[in-house]
């Protein structure tokens, strides 16, 4: 868990009246930073289900490059 | 040891599922053949054999989860109850043009539901808006500025609005953890109807704490606060049978469970490592962003190896539904394009072969229609077809030969199908009678007339949902995108003429299909009366089940017992009306 301060939690609890709701959402309770990465992810074979049955059936010599993730 | 064991344990419980409901297709198909074979068979008769043994044993799939759901009783996992919670919890709500007034104070209500239970978690709220109305968006500013002052939320509530809605709810998701991910341990997602009782939210999160290896956590949601027939009717199903429902799958799916988008608990950094979701390749419907993320986020997490479990044992987890049947259709097609593009994901490298089948199982559950569909279809076209009896097959002799009628073998099956359909909710009244459990349903007689009821509904509706699962299927098919049309969350009442113009195709359908059975094959009109009735009187269905139900009938503990977290919610919710109607106009300004 990181130890991260967030901007607002020092703030007052009664200088909510203090802000318009405009200035409120921009600043005190705009989200906190604290990027977090989030790497896309493989979500599908590169190649078709009938492209790689296909693949499967035919014989390959076992020094051809790959036909691609999932074969 | 142990851990070898309940995995056996686990395949063979799946083994015996799948074995059972291959023997009742094999055992339809087998029927039908017989009866087909009576006048020598034909492709018709294996093609409509081949459709009833796919239609069947989906059908069987279904009634086997829910025996197996029998079987046994939710129960909490071994864990501490009372552990100090160190870890801190956001709680997401994504909304999208809803009205902010009846989720904000959803919010408030479960603010003040944590606070009443005083425990010092670290636990914040944000509200993710993907709004693009923006008479709703000042809306919403304004009103959140009510809620941290009505909750003196301040360094606890957070708001931020997206300028362009990218990947919809999963992009709304992501964009919050990528931004602010780094801040949290746990992200409690919820969708804007959804409420849930502080104390559920605080053992979610000690679960979480107790196994390290948990990467979601999903409570069984109840749908609540349904006021119209329809929407009653949902809510009862939802409440009485989807427990049951819910126990089997929850025994089969192991460390693979669900996420069904809402109501459910992430470890953030799982999340964040596991869950980015690329566009597909191509354009919607198939391509472009995945629309039903929920499936494919549990099942990239359970690939990267985090369990994804369903604790049935939580109550105090809430939402709402659809109040008529148009927008439960509407919901459909979200979900049937969601479930379609599935197809292009189910070959993803790397996943659990019980992702792969769920992904299937969604599939199969928008398609199922077309195989009954396709059924009847051949069933009318097959007189046509037939070659004419043949009474004197044998030549030169005088006496005519008729073929031994086997409709009782039709009569069979069809007993069998409708067996499969209502045998797991008679057993699941019957049980909830002997367990005590019917009690917060009315009683053991209300709650089995209540069953009644629903499965009367159920027949009568079913017909006209399928001719809309049918129509979202080859929109789908046919590369029409559905978009992401707001639910309408409000009172769901439908004139006499919305109805007939969400369903007059459907009576164009029901008729010329009746007339073309009364034509082609009279001997199938009575067998396909229950179909076609309820659509040519489609638009009077839409109409009455969209109106309130006032009766006991259908009533759930919800209704009869309101939790606390309803009761918070109902006088948050009125206290803010009487406090906003008091209010000047908002500001034109926004974020």
């Amino acid at each position: 868990m990181t130890a991260h301060l967030l901007p607002s939690a020092a703030l007052p609890i009664d200088s909510v009246a203090a802000f318009t709701p405009g200035a409120l959402i921009a600043g005190p309770c705009a989200l906190p930073q604290a990027p977090l990465a989030m790497p896309a992810q493989v979500i599908e074979a590169q190649t078709g289900l009938l492209r790689r049955l296909i693949a499967g059936l035919i014989p390959h010599h076992p020094t051809a490059p790959s036909t691609g993730a999932g074969v | 040891m142990t851990h070898r064991r309940s995995r056996v344990g686990l395949y063979a419980l799946r083994g015996f599922a799948l074995a059972l409901s291959l023997l009742a297709g094999l055992g339809a198909f087998v029927l039908f053949l017989q009866f087909g074979d009576a006048d020598g068979l034909d492709a018709l008769d294996i093609l409509r054999a081949l459709l009833i043994l796919i239609s069947t044993l989906w059908l069987a799939w279904g009634a086997i989860q829910a025996l197996i759901g029998l079987t046994s009783f939710a129960h909490p996992p071994a864990y501490d109850t009372q552990a100090p919670i160190t870890g801190r919890t956001a709680i997401l709500m994504p909304v999208y043009n809803e009205d902010p007034l009846a989720t904000f104070s959803r919010v408030a209500a479960m603010d003040a539901s944590l606070a009443a239970l005083g425990d010092p978690a670290q636990i914040h709220f944000a509200i993710l808006s993907d709004t693009r109305n923006e008479t709703i968006a000042r809306r919403e500013v304004q009103l959140f500025a009510h809620l941290v002052s009505d909750r003196h939320g301040m360094g606890r509530f957070f708001y931020r609005r997206r300028e362009m809605n990218t990947g919809k709810k999963a992009g709304n998701i992501e964009d919050f953890i990528t931004r602010s991910g780094g801040a949290y341990d746990y992200a409690l997602i919820l969708d804007a109807d959804s409420l849930m009782d502080g104390e559920t939210i605080l053992q979610m999160i000690r679960r979480m704490e107790a196994e390290p290896r948990l990467g979601l956590l999903q409570t069984l949601p109840k749908v609540i606060r349904a006021r119209s027939r329809f929407g009653r009717a949902m809510q009862f199903s939802a409440s009485f049978f989807s427990p049951i429902f819910a126990r089997g799958l929850a025994m089969m799916q192991g460390e693979t469970g669900p996420f069904w988008g809402h109501n459910a608990l992430v470890r953030v950094r799982a999340f964040a490592e596991s869950c980015g979701l690329p566009a597909l390749r191509g354009k919607p419907p198939f391509g472009g962003h995945v629309m039903s993320h929920d499936y494919v986020e549990a099942a990239l997490l359970a690939r990267a190896g985090w369990i994804v479990r369903l604790d049935d044992d939580l109550g105090g987890s809430f939402e709402e539904g659809p109040e008529n049947i148009v927008d439960h259709a509407k919901r459909d097609r979200r979900w049937c394009q969601g479930n379609l593009q599935h197809s292009r994901i189910i070959g993803a490298p790397g996943l659990r072969a019980w992702s792969r089948f769920v992904f299937a199982q969604g599939i199969m559950a928008y398609i199922a229609p077309l195989f009954w569909l396709g059924f009847i279809l051949a069933s009318i076209a097959a007189p046509l077809l037939a070659p004419p009896p043949d009474y004197f097959p044998e030549p030169y002799w005088p006496f005519p030969y008729f073929p031994p009628s086997e409709a009782s073998k039709a009569i069979g099956l069809a007993i069998g199908i409708f067996g499969l359909l209502l045998l797991p909710k008679i057993l699941i009244a019957a049980r909830a009678a002997l367990t005590g459990r019917a009690r917060g349903f009315g009683g053991a007689a209300l709650a089995f007339a209540s069953t009644l009821g629903e499965l009367a509904f159920s027949s009568l509706t079913a017909p006209v949902l399928l001719m809309y699962a049918t129509r979202s299927v080859f929109q789908v098919l046919l590369g029409r995108d559905g978009g992401w049309p707001t639910n309408n969350r409000g009172d769901g009442s439908l004139s006499l003429s919305e109805s007939i113009s969400a369903s007059h195709w459907i009576v164009s359908i029901g008729l010329i299909g009746l007339a073309a059975t009364w034509i082609f094959a009279p001997g199938l009109f009575l067998w396909l009366l229950p179909v076609g009735v309820p659509m040519i009187f489609a638009p009077v269905l839409l109409w009455w089940s969209s109106h309130p139900s006032t009766g006991r009938l259908m009533g759930v503990p919800t209704e009869y017992a309101p939790p606390p977290i309803m009761v918070l919610h109902d006088q948050i919710f009125a206290r803010w009306t009487a406090a906003l109607d008091a209010e000047p106009a908002p500001e034109t300004s926004h974020a």
